[in-house]
């Protein structure tokens, strides 16, 4: 099939690279594999990309707990012993339960509608913070080296 | 024709909104990696790429996402709207210049990573702090995973649909 578009050659020429038409395309679609030989470079960026993540994001554990509503702290504790609280939001119309146990903190209940903060589980370590988005809440794990415990 | 491509443009984004809505009411998939999923919707964002072209497919994306604020919340939008709009783009340029070269699924994979990094770095940039990155190497993954499955439904649909619906 000739078509309009079949002969030009773009600036990838080097590659050989011919822009197919609308046509062209739905039949090599329903006649050819959906992968391709060039898949490889995407796949091999994706896992490049993936690994130097997993080298390069350290994940230390943390000994803080802190908590911010609407980008401030309402709350900070020590990890290291239990600790159950219930958290006010939105003006105190909502809330969300945060607890602490064994080293780990976790959002046990919250009446957001989204229920993503509980089901991010449990956290110990520094670079994996907890969040809830209908209430402006983030939990976050810090280190031991900045200042000492409050209560709010 | 007109007319015609206005009812098909209505129904997708109808259809895209159903698939959206019928993701949401099941749990996660992928519960090690928060906020990702398969991304259903793709599959129309992706076939109206083929069928039409880039403007059409913008058309029912941002009519799909302002929509759904109606059913999430209005903070969706400021996710989906800007993520979603990215992903169409890139998924526009691969399937217009390097179709041949890369296939479908691999066009779908770029989507949905990109997708995904960038509602990280949205949400990264909302909470003032870069601690996401913590969830980006499963995020890479789970695209990995979601994309090829969207690129090799929207193969399957392309494949066995006759083509008076596939060609406008």
């Amino acid at each position: 099939m000739t078509t309009r578009n079949s002969n030009v050659i773009n600036a990838l020429g080097w590659l050989r690279l011919k822009i197919m038409d609308k046509i062209e395309k739905i039949n090599n679609l329903k006649t050819k594999s959906p992968f391709k030989i060039f898949d490889i470079v995407i796949a091999a960026a994706l896992i490049t990309l993936a690994v130097l993540l997993i080298i390069f994001v350290p994940q230390k554990k943390g000994a803080y707990v802190e908590v911010y509503v609407d980008n401030k702290l309402v709350f900070k504790r020590s990890l290291n012993e239990d600790y159950e609280t219930r958290i006010s939001t939105n003006g105190g119309e909502h809330y969300n339960r945060i607890k602490i146990e064994n080293g780990y903190v976790y959002v046990l209940d919250a009446d957001c509608n989204d229920k993503f903060c509980i089901n991010t589980g449990k956290t110990n370590t520094k670079n994996k913070p907890i969040i809830c988005l209908p209430h402006n809440l983030k939990i976050e794990v810090i280190g031991s080296d900045d200042g000492d415990i409050v209560i709010y | 024709m007109k007319v015609k491509k206005l009812v098909y443009l209505a129904i997708f984004t109808s259809l895209s909104l159903i698939l959206f809505l019928v993701e949401n009411l099941f749990p996660p998939v992928f519960p090690f990696a928060p906020g990702t999923k398969i991304g259903l919707s793709n599959v129309i964002l992706l076939f109206i790429l083929i069928k039409y072209n880039y403007k059409e497919a913008l058309i029912v994306l941002v009519i799909r996402c302002l929509l759904s604020a109606a059913f999430t919340g209005i903070f969706s939008i400021y996710y989906s709207l800007v993520s979603g709009l990215i992903s169409a783009t890139l998924m526009w340029v691969l399937y217009r210049f390097t179709f041949p070269k890369i296939g479908i699924a691999a066009i779908s994979v770029s989507g949905a990573v990109i997708f995904n990094i960038v509602q990280l770095f949205l949400a990264s940039i909302l909470y003032k702090t870069f601690v996401f990155l913590y969830y980006l190497p499963w995020t890479v993954l789970v695209s990995f995973i979601a994309g090829s499955t969207v690129g090799l439904a929207i193969w399957l649909i392309i494949k066995f649909l006759p083509n008076k619906f596939l060609i406008d």
